[in-house]
């Protein structure tokens, strides 16, 4: 029978010797890589950040073309008609009809007057664009007065505690892009009538509740966005770190909530 | 005549010629300070040759250098990790530590000035082992990337982990190592690490140059 042998206190100290003479090589080892990583990681957050401040860019001309158009579409569709049957109401004014003359120059006072009205209106929006930087809450009461003068949609617009939280421009930004794309498809697509805005600033958290009467539509089961509006929107949400939820069933209309850590 | 140029001082002097190339016009008083403490371990390995030939002995000469040693590696450590971490009270407290071995080393018996500070030496390396694994704690944990090809700090810190943490169990068992090992084995693998450190600390130097080039005004 063969006796187990204790190792040698010499061969201890031998092994000892060898492991404190290279451990402090895989130490280093280990920093290196460790060091690539933060090297990566770096990279990875200024690419972020890179692309966060295209979608601002981005985000902030879609605003002003969405402008614009309105903008256009109504010097085309109201002023232009106005002034169109101006010129008409005054040429048609005749030197042998005296009664006719008054009632016609007031007709056609009371139309440029109108245009007037409407080209204030304009101005409005044009400054509503600069109004995101009084706030998120002024521009969308900007936004909901312009989508209101056309009397076709019954609107309301909440928000509350927003009084109490520091504004976030950048956020600001992209969360009225998100409105303006919401309403967009609401009058648009879902051809609503009713439209209720909800913003609410709550433990930190901004939250954003559109509800529609349109048409509604059938969610994909696999929860992906099925128009580029909605995935624009979902997109944009989570730029910010928000969190987007739609709910919709044909004919039952179309909800959609924003939730953004906030500022 | 005595060889002065040996394995020992060649590496030394050329890392002594590299700090005063590189450190002579450095900002910070601290890395400043290595030429004068290079200078100084140039000037004791010569004077050590000198005085073994002559007397046989020059334990003294080594322990007066353990002095200034003590003070380079307290004075570094404070000035790397100070960007990550005050450690003003930590490098006192190590300080009074291994100057108390150093006293107590010096006074422990009659002739004990020409003996070989053992005891100073090891608690030395324990000190600055542990020091360079605070360092590296403190790198690790920093959010931002440092290029370690381009690092003073992180490659002088490295030649002194290697030095110290390396021969830590060398200086704790010489004994029981010189019963295996031949001494000779041991002297080389001494000797390697040691110019191990001061590759390290050259390059460090050059990165230290290369990152604060100087000024040329026309």
């Amino acid at each position: 029978m063969q006796a187990t042998q204790k190792p040698d206190i010499q061969d201890i100290v031998v092994i000892l010797t060898l492991l404190f003479l290279t451990a402090p090589f895989f130490l280093l080892i280990y920093i290196s890589l460790f060091n690539r990583r933060k090297k990566k990681h770096d990279d990875e957050k200024l690419e972020m950040k890179q692309s966060f401040d295209n979608e601002i860019v981005k985000t902030q001309h879609e605003i002003k073309e969405q402008t614009l158009q309105t903008v256009g579409a109504d010097l085309h569709d109201n002023v232009g008609q106005l002034l169109s049957l101006t010129s008409f109401t005054l040429k048609s004014i005749k030197g042998n009809e005296p009664d006719g003359i008054n009632k016609k120059v007031d007709a056609a006072i009371e139309l440029v007057s109108r245009s007037m009205q409407e080209m204030r209106q304009l101005g409005k929006l044009l400054q509503g664009e600069q109004l995101i930087s009084l706030g998120l809450n002024e521009a969308i009461t900007q936004e909901v007065h312009w989508l209101e003068r056309t009397e076709q949609y019954q609107i309301t617009y909440q928000a509350q505690n927003l009084n109490s939280v520091t504004a976030n421009p950048e956020k600001d930004l992209i969360l009225f892009r998100i409105v303006q794309e919401i309403l967009n498809n609401a009058v648009k697509h879902s051809r609503a009538t009713r439209i209720d805005i909800n913003l609410l600033y709550k433990a930190g958290t901004l939250q954003l509740q559109v509800n529609d009467n349109g048409v509604g539509f059938i969610i994909d089961p696999s929860d992906k966005p099925t128009g580029m509006g909605l995935m624009n929107i979902k997109n944009r949400a989570k730029m910010i770190d928000g969190t987007t939820t739609i709910t919709s069933a044909p004919e039952n209309g179309t909800q959609i909530s924003v939730f953004v850590p906030y500022p | 005549m005595l060889n002065y140029f040996t394995i020992v001082t060649i590496p030394e002097l050329i890392c002594f010629i590299t700090a005063a190339v590189c450190l002579y016009n450095d900002k910070s008083p601290a890395w400043k300070w290595l030429v004068f403490y290079l200078f100084w371990v140039c000037l004791t390995e010569i004077g050590g040759i000198y005085l073994r030939a002559r007397y046989g002995t020059n334990n003294w000469i080594y322990n007066i250098l353990f002095l200034f040693e003590i003070a380079t590696i307290m004075i570094m450590f404070r000035a790397v990790l100070n960007p990550y971490r005050n450690s003003n009270k930590l490098i006192s407290v190590a300080a009074i530590v291994l100057y108390s071995v150093y006293l107590i080393n010096t006074f422990a018996k009659k002739d004990s000035f020409f003996q070989h500070y053992s005891n100073t030496g090891i608690a030395l390396a324990i000190v600055a082992a542990l020091l360079s694994f605070y360092f590296f704690y403190w790198f690790l944990n920093d959010d931002a990337y440092v290029p370690l090809f381009s690092s003073a700090s992180f490659w002088w810190v490295s030649g002194t982990l290697l030095f110290y943490f390396g021969t830590t169990v060398i200086r704790v068992f010489y004994d029981y190592l010189s019963g295996v090992i031949p001494e000779l084995t041991i002297y080389y693998i001494y000797r390697a690490v040691n110019i191990t450190l001061y590759v390290c600390w050259s390059y460090s130097f050059i990165c230290r140059r290369l990152r604060n080039p100087i000024s040329r005004t026309l």
